[in-house]
């Protein structure tokens, strides 16, 4: 520890030894603890330390309450709003016909897109048109009668 | 708390956990409160700033990593950043506002009180550059380490002992200028 170091830690860190880095503590100490010139940088920085002492903590008001209701509430996912719908925490006389309701909504759901859903297979009934339309044009007087 | 439990509730709040979310609103609150309320003078300041600091804990704890700090200096730093974002907001009100005071948003009550010591070197503490008033309160009031102190700063360990110095200095020279009560 040389003098300029010494007074580089005490002007940045102040007079309490606890506040200066920790890798030089000892080395300070030991360095103030024989130097006059040190001992005098000391002091100074004291009346400093004592100045900002006297500067007390400021009282705070709790906040915590406020910071809570702020807070942004998350969307719930699809399924969670879905199972909130069906299973409410508050349940009323209304929420007596959601089961039945839902359990209606895969019909209404057929009922709606059945027609829009041809499950016939086309190939197959143009097949059997085409033959039938062949069998018209074939020479009906080939059949021997009896 | 240690950090391993920090850690496993800034994860849970990352989830959307209400629980964790208030044990560390518990314990990091009248430390980041305390800072902010040293560096700034208006209360209503202080408040909007420490509530957008834990909005910000609730909202991006997604974003914090245990590896590089420690909560409590991930919270300082937002909290400094956010104040220094304020001084440069009022300063450039105070350049558009012509017929503003020049006590520099003072309350005057705040002039009025500075008829004792602690109230003079508070004043002293709030004259000085934003910077150097936050190094000396987060070294000095907040008990952060050096290392913490240097990191909310943005500085390397040698330019935090040159800012320090200088926030000393300056606060000095101010206190010697100051009429004994």
């Amino acid at each position: 520890m040389d003098p300029d170091r010494f007074r580089t830690i005490v002007e940045a860190f102040g007079a309490d030894p606890e506040r200066w880095p920790e890798a030089e503590r000892t080395a300070a100490q030991a360095f103030l603890a024989s130097s006059p010139q040190a001992q005098q940088l000391l002091a100074a920085e004291q009346d400093l330390d004592a100045l900002l002492d006297t500067v007390p903590a400021p009282a705070i008001a709790d906040q915590s309450a406020g910071i809570l209701a702020r807070l942004p509430v998350a969307e719930p996912a699809l399924i969670e709003r879905l199972t909130d719908w069906l299973i409410p925490e508050r349940m009323s006389f209304a929420t007596f016909f959601r089961p039945a309701l839902a359990a209606a909504l895969p019909l209404l759901a057929g009922i709606y897109l059945g027609p829009m859903i041809n499950l016939t297979d086309t190939e197959t009934v143009n097949y059997w048109d085409e033959e039938v339309y062949l069998l018209t044009l074939e020479d009906s007087t080939e059949v021997q009668m009896p | 708390m240690n950090t391993a439990d920090e850690s496993q509730l800034v994860r849970r709040v990352s989830q959307g956990d209400q629980v964790a979310y208030r044990k560390l609103l518990d314990a990091h609150l009248p430390a980041v409160t305390r800072y902010v309320q040293r560096m700034l003078t208006r209360p209503g300041d202080t408040e909007d700033i420490v509530q957008e600091v834990f909005l910000r804990l609730w909202t991006q704890a997604a974003g914090f990593d245990q590896s590089k700090a420690r909560l409590s200096t991930w919270l300082h730093n937002i909290a400094h950043n956010l104040c220094i974002d304020l001084f440069r907001k009022q300063k450039r009100i105070q350049l558009t506002d012509e017929t503003g005071d020049s006590t520099g948003g003072e309350e005057p009550e705040v002039v009025l009180a500075a008829t004792n010591r602690s109230a003079i070197v508070r004043n002293a503490l709030s004259s000085l550059p934003e910077r150097q008033r936050s190094a000396l309160i987060l070294s000095y009031y907040q008990g952060l380490s050096n290392r913490e102190t240097a990191d909310i700063l943005e500085l390397s360990l040698p330019a935090l002992e040159s800012l320090l110095a200088r926030a000393r200095r300056t606060l000095k020279q101010e206190l010697q200028q100051e009429p004994e009560q």
